[in-house]
Order: C-alpha cells, then sequence, then structure tokens
C-alpha cells in the first residue's frame, strides 16, 4: 500500500504548478527547458497510470506470435514473412503504438 | 568559443579566399546550430563594406550518417552552380592550424528557418502556394544533376534498388541500437514487399523539408543542410519532403504544412518534364515515418547510452509511437498485394 497520493497524482500536480507558476515567468531557453521538464513529467504520470493497459495490449500483441514470444522473436518473424497482412497482429500492434502515443502526449489520437 | 589568435588566422584566411587583403574581421556570434555542427556568423569589412559569413565546424559529438565537411560543401557548390537557391559557396579550409579544425564558409542568407515557425507564421514566405512551387522547381532542378559528377566523385556509387536499400540500412540501424520495434518491423516488411520500380540515379538532398529551407516575408531565401545528399531516388526527397510527419501540426497542408500538395507537384512537374508517380510518392512517405522514427530512436540511444545526457534527445525517444502509428495506418492489411 502507497501513501497518498499516489505517485502519479503527485507528478500531475508537480506538471501542473510548474506550468502555471515557473512557466509563465521564464523566457528563452530557460522556458523551453521547463517546458521539456513538464513534459516529461505528464509522460511519467501517464505512463504510471496506464501500466496495466500497456502490459494488456503488449500480451495481446505478442500472442500473434505464439506462447512464449518475446519482441525479439515477433520481430524476427515479421522479417520472415511469417505476418505480411496479420489482421490480428496489425490490430494489435495499433493497440500498443496508441497506447504509448497517447503517453506521450493526450492529443496525439486526436489528430486521427 | 574562438579565441583571439584564431581569429587572426581566420581574418588572413578569408582575406587570402576573398582575394581581399584589406578584409578585417569584425564581430563574431554563435548561431543557433544543428546537434552535428557548429555555426558562427561572421561580420566582416572589405573594399568598404559589411558582408556578413556563416562559418561552419564540426561539433563534438557527429553521427555517422552526416558527411564530412569538404563533402558537403562539394556538394553545395555543385547545387549553387547548377543555379539551386543556396547560400553562396564562399571556400572551404582543410588547414586545422586555423581554427583547430576543417571548416566551410558561406554567405550569410537572411530569413527564418525553424520549422514550426514558417508552417505557422503566415507573414512568412510571400504567397504559400508559390513558396510550395518554388520548392518544386528548385527540387527538380537538384534532380537534374546525375552521375557521374567528377566534383561529386566521393559519393558512393548509386544503389541499383534505393528503396530496398534504405529497408536494410534501417534494419541494421535497429539492430545496432538492440531495438525490438515490432510496428516498424511490419512497415519495414510492407516497404520491401512494395517497393516501387526505382527510377534512375539523380542527386538526392536527403534532408529536403520545412526546417530545412529558410524564408522570408517574400518567398525563399536558401535551402540548407546539404549533409545527408546523396545517388538516389528522386521520389524520395517528395516523400520525405510530404510526409505528415514534417508538415509542424499543419496536417492539412500536404506540402511540408505550407501548402496544398498539388502546388508542390506542380512546380516540380513544370521543371523536370514529367508527371509525378503519386503513388510511389506515398510510398515514401511510409519510407519517411520510418527513417524518421529510426533516427529518433538513435537520438534517444545519444541519451540512454551516456553519450549525451539530454532531456531533449531523451523525449525524441518518446515520440517514436506516434510515427509507428502513421506507419501502420497507411499499411493496414488490406494494403498488402497477395
Amino acid at each position: 500500500m502507497h501513501d497518498e497520493p499516489s505517485g502519479a497524482a503527485l507528478l500531475k500536480t508537480a506538471g501542473e504548478a510548474l506550468a502555471a507558476e515557473i512557466i509563465p515567468t521564464l523566457t528563452g531557453r530557460a522556458r523551453y527547458a521547463a517546458a521539456m521538464i513538464g513534459n516529461a513529467l505528464g509522460i511519467v504520470a501517464r505512463e504510471i497510470e496506464q501500466g496495466e493497459e500497456i502490459a494488456r495490449v503488449w500480451d495481446r500483441a505478442l500472442a500473434c506470435a505464439g506462447p512464449d514470444a518475446s519482441r525479439e522473436t515477433l520481430v524476427a518473424a515479421i522479417r520472415d514473412g511469417r505476418h505480411d497482412a496479420d489482421h490480428a497482429l496489425h490490430a494489435a500492434l495499433v493497440e500498443t503504438a496508441e497506447v504509448a502515443a497517447a503517453i506521450w502526449k493526450p492529443t496525439a489520437l486526436q489528430r486521427g | 568559443m574562438i579565441a583571439d589568435a584564431r581569429k587572426v588566422a581566420l581574418q588572413a584566411w578569408l582575406g587570402s579566399r576573398l582575394d581581399q587583403p584589406d578584409l578585417t574581421l569584425g564581430e563574431i556570434h554563435p548561431l543557433s546550430g544543428g546537434s552535428i555542427q557548429e555555426n558562427w556568423k561572421l561580420t566582416c569589412r572589405l573594399g568598404g563594406k559589411d558582408r556578413s559569413f556563416v562559418l561552419r565546424k564540426d561539433a563534438a559529438a557527429t553521427i555517422a550518417s552526416s558527411r564530412t565537411r569538404a563533402e558537403e560543401f562539394a556538394i553545395l557548390q555543385v547545387a549553387h552552380a547548377a543555379g539551386i537557391c543556396t547560400p553562396e559557396p564562399i571556400g572551404f579550409c582543410h588547414d586545422p592550424a586555423v581554427l583547430g579544425a576543417p571548416f566551410a564558409v558561406m554567405g550569410l542568407v537572411e530569413g527564418v528557418g525553424l520549422g514550426p515557425r514558417v508552417a505557422k507564421d503566415l507573414s512568412l514566405g510571400g504567397d504559400r502556394e508559390q513558396l510550395a512551387e518554388r520548392l518544386g522547381r528548385e527540387l527538380a532542378l537538384v534532380h537534374g544533376i546525375r552521375p557521374p559528377q567528377e566534383a561529386l566523385a566521393f559519393l558512393e556509387q548509386p544503389d541499383p534498388h534505393p528503396a530496398l536499400a534504405a529497408i536494410r540500412g534501417l534494419r541494421a540501424k535497429l539492430d545496432a541500437l538492440n531495438a525490438a520495434r515490432p510496428s516498424l518491423e511490419w512497415g519495414l516488411r510492407w516497404a520491401e514487399r512494395h517497393a516501387p520500380e526505382p527510377l534512375p540515379p539523380v542527386l538526392v538532398h536527403g534532408d529536403f523539408r520545412t526546417g530545412n529551407y529558410m524564408v522570408d516575408s517574400e518567398g525563399l531565401t536558401a535551402i540548407l543542410d546539404w549533409e545527408f545528399s546523396g545517388w538516389g531516388d528522386p521520389l524520395s526527397d517528395l516523400g520525405w519532403f510530404c510526409a505528415a510527419c514534417w508538415r509542424f501540426g499543419q496536417t492539412e497542408k500536404e506540402a511540408g504544412g505550407i501548402a496544398p500538395r498539388a502546388a508542390f507537384y506542380r512546380g516540380y512537374e513544370a521543371q523536370i518534364g514529367r508527371p509525378i508517380d503519386d503513388a510511389a510518392v506515398r510510398y515514401w512517405e511510409v519510407v519517411a515515418h520510418l527513417r524518421w522514427a529510426v533516427i529518433a530512436l538513435e537520438q534517444a540511444y545519444r541519451h540512454i547510452s551516456g553519450a549525451e545526457p539530454s532531456l531533449e534527445l531523451a523525449l525524441t525517444g518518446r515520440l517514436v509511437p506516434d510515427l509507428e502509428r502513421a506507419v501502420l495506418r497507411a499499411t493496414t492489411p488490406d494494403c498488402w498485394r497477395a
């Protein structure tokens, strides 16, 4: 049992404080660096929150390559042409990319 | 910084290069440079007038796919001689005694190059359709340079199938990074299966996109960043320029985030004198996303490996899934030939 607020919630609050109180006071390189720090905090917070979902979508993708498949064996199978036009794998890979893209930037998926 | 003793040597070299022994070197300012090289602005007095130049020199960390400064300068000379809108090549100094490393000097070009600003700030670049047309014509001039060229004898021989060579190269880089990325592999496999017939080899710019040319309020002022040029398939440059990942948020403007695709095609076709194979350009747009994804992984690895700790490089690694989404969208199972 972790203490409250959770790590993810704390990072989210830290990011909000950075955006509201620090970034507006900065200019130039420092502002750019602070904005990058804000991005990094948001990514980590979302990654913590989405941990189970990340595991689920990767399990589904790896299951397409058989039992005990790893990302490395899946890569080898794709290169060998064993998954050409594989509908199930394509759908599963789209899920892995969408979950990770939304962790990177929540607005990414709105662009279609 | 450039030390005072070096400034004396630089002034003498530049004066002799321009045949202006009375040239005096004034201020030297750092310019926002790439991660690959250092750029400096030199202000000089010669023949009773002020004139500004750009000096380019290798930065500490360089990546393997970047050409030597001397080769880049030779490509710039060939491009400039072909009438392409580039900075004026002034001279190349091979002697490390002058500045500690070889360097190139070009005429300074005024303008804005930063991709997001060029895409967003409509007070720049003049009429955007005309800008895209002009860029199409300029690119066609680049593609008018064909092998063999004595001045470009250092370039690798053209590969008979540049798309397949690109795929081999990207797979080798993924392997070197130990990066197991099934979505990129899906795209690479599709690209291997669906590569169009290559066009005869031409000089390709290799990084022709918004962000690598400069504009002022009127229009184009210079095409920059020739360090990835080589013999290749001309449509690879068109795909890189139009790829969604280089539109800087202006997704509906398919020509580099600045204008409709048709304007860019129109300029290119008028200059090159043959129609563009649009399906082949779209193929190269998929390859463009794959290439940018691999470059992003390489940049992240510079941070991860400890070679160059940097939050910016670290964050670059995280944009890869968004590129993977674009690749997967363009290569759905119904896009595969049986």
